[in-house]
């Protein structure tokens, strides 16, 4: 085949443009498969050049940038002298050879094909060479060093720098090559400066395939280069090193994160301090890290098992204090008789007034009233009317004298009879009970019950009853000189009365009542008012229609304070209540308002409360003046101003039947505390919160007619329960439960360990009877 | 990083990471007895010294640390008794005008450091931050400006003051940046942004927008608190327990149950991590402006708002 030659000046001598060039150069390849170009500083010579048979290349001249760039396979080029920037730019196969020094940007974006360089190279050489698996790597051989930045990015490109003649014998890849290097692999020989980039590059000596590779093909390039006598030169093994490309995996292995900063504190900051920096700001001061989970100490709460510390709603609101939930804890363990002999401890007339005439303060404010209903306390009352009496202690000695036998009077002297003391009931009426006895209807308290509870009250032998007895100040002299407490519970027997025209007419309700107890006829309007529109009132309204009459009104001066069942049982029997209502006067045709209008009556009842009447008190008990009547003033042992004269009941303030019994065992316990020189302790305990309990645990249901239905229904609170609930959810298995062994007795508590317990509350949260408290720690 | 008024352990005043704190003198001017017996000794300067006129999260209101708060640690940093109310003036109680203030306490603390150390006020944006600006511009010691606008934190203040005081620190900056170039000024007397920068996450976003605005620098306290302490305060739920002291993270708590709980290596772990990742987010976004090292501080054909009010008020690229 011929060889043509292509001459980069045109016959005027000026240089062909590097367009018209390769337009020449393209056309002479369709024809030759060898050209010789004399160029002339034109670009992108041999661009995508390719015959099927082969081309070669010779140029001899200034050569221009992009040396065969795009270089297809099959062709082969070869400069006589030094080229330009990016040689084999883009080169996907040909071959090129340059004898002389090639300037920046050999080999970029290469990836297929050789470049021989005959000397030195620029910078960034080799850069963001790639290489496709379907096809051989490409390859860079330099006899001489390479400029900075070389390889960068290299992505599969194999690269032989043989160190020759280098413009820096120091160090010959240059400044920081291999930056982004993912592929490929550097043979050099001679000296570098370490700064190749360590996650891309690895320095080592070639293994034995690398090193074959180099010598089976260090001679072609030699020869390419015509420089066959270095051949023994650069095939000195030891010489050799090359930088392989690292993996990612290898570069993941080798990322082993910054220095931890423990470290650091120890081996940099508190180094230039001396030491730790707070040393003497805070000796001492404790600042390792915890979890914001701990135990112990570090627990900001702790659970505290305060079983029986508060007090249950039914016993806190119940003025005598009656501990239900531990009366329906002994029936719920089959103790039955322990259970009758505890609420005995407290009143000696639990059917009567628990069981019939109390309005049951328990019931109202019992936890169990947000899920079916309160306990049914009337079904606990009645059952304790046919048991005994408790066993009284062994004698004190002492003698107390109580005026009155009303339910303050009662309690006093059962708890003093119970406690050892002679217990004297000096009564004006001629049957004990106050006005339990004299004025409650007994359609409200059944004569049975009553009469058993009397008796059972009486079977004390520590009890004296002297019933007729009227109190005058001679009386009460003699008392006080004979015994060594006088107590005062002579009630309010006075009835308060009005002035307005007529009031002669009107009949007092507390005379009424006593009067009406028990009688099946008296004489009885049919139209019937009732001034004062209490629970008194409504009593009268109800014995009104017992005994005749067809109708009765109820007025008040403001909203009827009466509630509960006797307000229920006139309205049943057609009570009308009028409010407000002033009277004017009371004439024969009945009760005229003040706005004039007649409320036809041919009886008039007023119920507007009644007072004490007290003409027996010694002058050393001091009284205290309310809505123009003396009242005894006590203090909260219920001791008068005389330290051996007490007072109970209604004559300190008037109060329900429970808030007098109460009343008589507070002041029974004082004096047995002060006869037994001990501190009287008055209960004291803080009332359970409703929110501490969890109710959700308790499904509704049927309120039962039993003892053993009510204390299964009972939530037991601020009383632990036993139901392991706590146990069984704590997550850190911190709560055990406890077997306590006394003698014969068997109890139990659950503990917390501290070293478990991670403050969660989760038993406070869980716990039904709020026994778990969270306090801070 | 800045001490805020609570003083500094004396050892890191005396050691070469001074370099790298800025120390606080504020209304209270709690820690400067042992900032100033430490100057001797002192192996390098601090970056910078701010004086803390106003905090944009409390405008003229000023801190109060409670009485059960000062523990040992606390009272010694502070150089007081322990166990006693600190509170931070609203206002320094000697000045007789922000003019005679500012020019006495910025001569005094650049003096100090021999005119070596950058002392600049911080004050609460609002519409005077200028005036106190054309102070500085005339001031031969100023190192610059600290304008804090209203979405900064705050461990102690009313709500109404929290909540209806204050204004936005970005239309404040760019006033302030616009009337220094007007006269010439930029870049004279810098101008750094705070209050709120990052509290949508955004912290390089809104750190460079604010550049773009014309802050020289923005700082971050808020931020940083939630990103590497755990901070549990955030725009839509406030935490807001740090005056009470019982933060649950320990951050602002003296309780040893509480503080505790906080890990300093974990927090500096992440204050690191956190640098990091801000700086590759500011080379991200100087990357299209084709810068790789200089805020482009004023840039502001370089950010754009779809808002047309917002771009005109501001005076940058309107853009949809």
């Amino acid at each position: 085949m011929a060889t043509n030659v292509i001459k980069g000046l045109d016959q005027d001598g000026n240089r062909i443009s590097s367009m018209d060039f390769e337009y020449i150069v393209r056309e002479a390849a369709t024809e030759h498969s060898q050209l010789k170009l004399e160029s002339y500083g034109q670009h992108n010579i041999g661009i995508r050049l390719q015959r099927d048979q082969g081309l070669h290349l010779h140029i001899k001249g200034p050569c221009g940038q992009r040396l065969g760039s795009m270089g297809m396979p099959g062709t082969t080029i070869t400069c006589e002298g030094s080229v330009s920037d990016d040689v084999g730019y883009l080169n996907i196969g040909a071959e090129i050879t340059v004898l002389g020094d090639a300037t920046n940007g050999v080999c970029n974006a290469m990836a297929a094909g050789k470049v021989f360089i005959g000397g030195s190279i620029g910078a960034r050489g080799l850069t963001m060479t790639k290489w496709n698996p379907d096809y051989e790597k490409p390859e860079l051989w330099v006899l001489g060093s390479t400029g900075d930045s070389f390889a960068e990015f290299n992505c599969g490109g194999i690269a032989v720098i043989c160190g020759v003649d280098p413009k820096n014998p120091e160090n010959i890849l240059g400044y920081r090559p291999c930056v982004g290097m993912v592929g490929g692999l550097i043979y050099f020989r001679g000296r570098e400066d370490g700064s190749y980039s360590k996650t891309n590059a690895r320095l080592d000596v070639p293994t034995d395939e690398q090193w074959q590779w180099l010598v089976d093909n260090m001679g072609a390039y030699l020869e390419k280069i015509g420089r066959r006598d270095l051949l023994d030169s650069l095939t000195a093994r030891e010489e050799w090193q090359v930088l392989n490309s690292v993996t990612p995996q290898e570069r993941a292995l080798m990322w082993s994160g910054p220095m931890p900063m423990a470290q650091f504190r120890d081996e940099f900051w508190n180094k230039a301090f001396g030491g730790d920096p707070l040393r003497d700001l805070a000796p001492g001061l404790d600042r390792s890290p915890i979890g914001a989970i701990v135990t112990g100490d570090m627990r900001r709460r702790a659970p505290w098992w305060s079983n029986n510390e508060q007090a249950a709603p039914c016993t806190y609101y119940c003025p005598i204090h009656i501990p239900t939930v531990e009366r329906l804890r002994l029936i719920r363990e089959g103790k039955i008789a322990e259970a009758y002999e505890l609420i005995l401890s407290y009143t000696p007339l639990p059917a009567s007034v628990c069981g019939a005439v109390c309005p049951n303060l328990c019931m109202e404010n019992c936890t169990r009233t947000g899920i079916d209903g309160s306990i049914e306390m009337q079904v606990l009352g009645r059952a304790v009317a046919n048991f005994d009496a408790p066993e009284e202690a062994p004698s004190l000695g002492k003698k107390v004298a109580i005026i009155g036998g009303g339910p303050a009077g009662l309690n006093a002297a059962w708890q003093l009879a119970i406690g050892g003391v002679e217990a004297h009931i000096f009564e004006r009426d001629s049957q004990l009970g106050g006005k339990l006895a004299q004025v409650v209807p007994w359609e409200r308290l059944p004569q049975a019950i009553w009469d058993e509870e009397i008796k059972r009250f009486t079977s004390l032998s520590n009890v004296h009853v002297h019933l007729d007895t009227d109190m005058t100040p001679s009386t009460f002299q003699r008392l006080q000189e004979e015994f060594d407490y006088v107590v005062i519970a002579v009630g309010t027997h006075e009835p308060r009365r009005l002035t307005f025209p007529g009031h002669e007419r009107v009949i007092p309700a507390l005379d009424f009542l006593k009067e009406a107890k028990g009688k099946d006829s008296m004489k009885m309007g049919k139209e019937v008012v009732v001034i004062g529109a209490g629970n008194v009132g409504c009593d009268v309204a109800c014995e009104a229609y017992r005994l005749g009459a067809d109708k009765v009104t109820l007025v008040d001066i403001q909203k009827p304070l009466a509630f509960g069942k006797e307000k229920e049982a006139a309205e049943a029997l057609g009570a009308a209540f009028k409010w407000p209502v002033m009277t004017k006067e009371v004439t024969p045709e009945g009760l005229v308002t003040a706005d004039g209008e007649l409320i036809p009556a041919q009886t008039v009842f007023i119920s507007i409360g009644d007072v004490p009447s007290l003409p027996f008190l010694p002058d050393s008990v001091q009284t205290m003046q309310v809505g123009g009547a003396d009242w005894i003033k006590t203090d909260q042992a219920h001791k008068t101003s005389d330290g051996t004269i007490l007072a109970i009941g209604d004559v300190e303030r008037p109060g329900l039947a429970t808030d007098a019994l109460g009343a008589g065992k507070n002041a029974a316990e004082a004096i047995l505390a002060e006869i037994k020189g001990e501190e009287w302790q008055p209960f004291s305990k803080q009332l359970v919160p409703q929110q501490a309990l969890t109710i959700t645990h308790y499904n509704p249901g049927n309120k039962g007619t039993t003892e053993e239905d009510q204390a299964s229904r009972c939530l037991s609170c601020a009383t632990c329960r036993d139901c392991h609930l706590c146990e069984t959810i704590c997550p850190t298995g911190a709560i055990t439960r406890n077997e306590i062994h006394l003698g014969a007795e068997t109890s139990f508590d659950y503990v917390s360990d501290d070293d478990k317990c991670i403050g969660c509350g989760f038993c406070a949260d869980t716990c039904p009877c709020a026994i778990w408290q969270m306090n801070p720690y | 990083m800045c001490t805020g008024e609570g003083g500094c352990p004396p050892w890191v005043l005396k050691s070469p990471y001074l370099k790298y704190i800025i120390l606080q003198i504020a209304s209270g001017y709690f820690g400067w007895d042992e900032i100033i017996r430490a100057i001797p000794e002192m192996q390098c300067n601090p970056a910078a010294i701010e004086i803390k006129y106003g905090q944009g999260a409390k405008p003229g209101d000023g801190g109060l640390l409670m009485w059960y708060k000062v523990s040992e640690l606390i009272a010694r940093l502070r150089g007081v008794p322990e166990g006693v109310d600190l509170p931070s003036p609203p206002v320094h109680q000697t000045l007789y005008s922000i003019e005679e203030s500012v020019m006495k306490m910025i001569q005094t603390l650049s003096m100090a450091f021999d005119h070596k150390v950058p002392v600049y006020p911080k004050i609460s944006a609002s519409t005077s931050a200028k005036s106190v600006l054309n102070n500085l511009v005339r001031n031969p010691y100023a190192g610059g400006l600290l304008i804090d606008g209203i979405d900064g934190g705050t461990g102690a203040a009313y709500n109404v003051s929290m909540d209806a005081t204050g204004h936005p620190v970005a239309s404040n900056v760019r006033e302030c940046y616009l009337d220094l170039a007007a006269q010439g000024m930029q870049n004279e007397v810098p101008i750094y942004a705070a209050g709120g920068v990052g509290q949508n996450g955004n912290v390089a976003q809104n750190g460079m927008a604010l550049v773009m605005l014309g802050a020289s620098a923005v700082h971050i306290g808020k931020y940083i608190m939630q990103a590497t302490a755990g901070c549990l305060g955030n725009e839509q739920n406030r935490c807001n327990v740090c005056n009470v002291g019982i933060c649950p993270k320990g951050i602002t708590s003296q309780n040893i149950k509480l503080y505790r709980r906080l890990d300093p290596d974990k927090v500096a772990q992440r204050v690191a991590e956190t640098f990091m990742a801000i700086q590759t987010d500011v080379k991200k976004i100087m990357a299209p402006l084709g810068r790789s090292q200089s805020l482009p501080i004023g840039m502001s054909d370089a950010i754009g708002i779809n808002d047309k009010d917002a771009a005109d008020r501001l005076q940058i690229k309107y853009v949809c």
